[in-house]
């Protein structure tokens, strides 16, 4: 299905984190789990701008092959086949530090244990857990079930 | 006489040492306004997108947000803005520090004129000792990081800064006083108000082309939400590299001059140091000459 439009068109994918650009270069599919559920991007894509939630982001058909990175929340743009990954933090599965994961999805758990009724803080140790639970599964390391039941 | 020559040499010992320190530190400055430059440059594509983000929703969608509006001001009670202001935490640069803490006293006093109450945020040690010297209440302030921020640095900063803003009868407003970097040789002081958001006619195309017909997921509202907390720490982010980059360059010109200052007044003292010595060795051969002569007019007369 993919192949009748990337014969001809591919999409400009930037990955961009607060503080680098972590990739560009151009692909044929874009797959992100947006608020809304997982968003797959084609070239031809009406233009969209939607909240991700922390998770994989999965680049198809780059030069490279498939490329995974990790986004701690952001945005997901789309306009005329540049799809731009706005993150505070987006990091390439050769860039996950697993410890520091594991040690983000610990202090997350014991931050939503104290949150209690604040709700801004359960919602920030959420997105925290998701963020290193991400992490850990494009690292691939075998511990990942360690957060799940939230 | 001797007594002046050591004098001179000792003057000399001590600016040398001085000039060794400013040149170091002027050496280091150097190297560091290349990071603080390449930092800069890889937060903008950030501060870009999310500004043209930001820029798109504010202008497709009628949405009235708590962040982008002006609220009408309560009766009885004075609107509050927010001043945030990027100092450094080390002195030796020049006017650096001085020329943004004027221009936020400026900004300050017009806001005063229009009848709002500023509420002060500092970040740098510089800044937080010149208000806390001249005993002036500090909503918040943050140390330690002033020569290379980093982002989670900035969240700080911006997440204290929203929180006020959110809350019932918090900020109206919230400006930013920081240093532009333009150049090495220029660095301006520069005042923008991040929130509300300020709207501009124009009929100018937005920068990278007018914008598409933005789907917005889940919806307008929501996509402002997440937002703009990421728009005014990117903001902030951003000014703080700048701030840093100008520190820098501050710095660096400052120790320049410095440095250029004590090597004229080595040359000068060299010079005073000579003469002494010449002067010294003057007077010593016309005592000998002197004593000579004398000894020989008493020899004449006991002859």
């Amino acid at each position: 299905m993919s192949e009748s439009h990337a014969g001809s068109r591919r999409l400009n994918v930037s990955l961009v984190a607060a503080d680098r650009k972590v990739w560009q270069g151009t692909a044929e599919m874009v797959v992100a789990r947006t608020t809304e559920g997982d968003a797959g991007v084609l070239p031809g894509h009406q233009p969209i701008l939607s909240i991700l939630v922390p998770s994989v982001v999965t680049v198809r058909g780059t030069e490279e092959g498939v490329l995974e990175a990790v986004v701690s929340g952001g945005f997901l743009s789309v306009a005329r086949d540049d799809v731009s990954i706005l993150a505070e933090s987006v990091l390439l599965p050769s860039e996950i530090d697993v410890q520091a994961a594991r040690d983000l999805a610990a202090a997350a758990r014991e931050a939503e244990a104290a949150a209690g009724d604040d709700f801004a803080a359960r919602e920030q140790a959420e997105a925290d857990m998701r963020f290193a639970e991400a992490q850990l599964r494009a690292a691939g390391d075998a511990s990942v079930g360690a957060g799940a039941g939230h | 006489m001797a007594g002046q020559l050591r004098v001179y040499r000792r003057r000399i010992a001590s600016v040398k040492a001085t000039k060794q320190i400013t040149r170091a530190q002027e050496l280091i400055a150097t190297a560091r306004i290349v990071k603080a430059q390449q930092k800069v440059a890889a937060s903008t594509p950030y501060a870009e997108e999310i500004t043209r983000a930001v820029s798109a929703v504010a202008s497709r969608s009628n949405a009235s947000h708590a962040l982008t509006t002006e609220r009408e001001p309560q009766p009885g009670t004075r609107p509050k803005a927010a001043v945030v202001v990027i100092t450094s935490d080390r002195g030796f640069a020049g006017g650096y520090n001085s020329n943004v803490l004027r221009e936020a006293e400026q900004l300050m006093q017009l806001l005063r004129e229009q009848g709002k109450e500023p509420v002060r945020y500092v970040v740098g040690r510089k800044g937080v000792s010149y208000n806390a010297f001249r005993d002036r209440p500090m909503a918040g302030t943050w140390v330690g990081f002033s020569d290379n921020p980093a982002y989670p640095d900035a969240r700080t900063v911006a997440d204290e800064v929203i929180g006020a803003f959110l809350e019932e009868n918090g900020l109206d407003e919230i400006h930013l006083v920081s240093t532009r970097f333009i150049s090495m040789l220029s660095q301006q002081p520069t005042t923008v108000r991040i929130l509300p958001l300020q709207y501009e006619e124009t009929t100018e195309p937005p920068a990278g082309g007018a914008f598409p017909l933005y789907e917005f997921e889940p919806s307008p509202e929501r996509v402002l939400d997440e937002l703009l907390p990421h728009y005014v720490r990117a903001r902030i982010y951003n000014a703080m590299l700048q701030s840093a980059a100008s520190e820098h360059a501050a710095r660096r010109r400052a120790m320049k001059s410095a440095t250029d200052n004590a090597s004229d007044l080595i040359d000068n003292l060299t010079r005073l140091a000579n003469a002494a010595r010449q002067a010294d060795i003057t007077q010593e051969i016309s005592e000998i000459v002197g004593g000579a002569n004398a000894l020989a007019d008493a020899n004449v007369g006991s002859d």
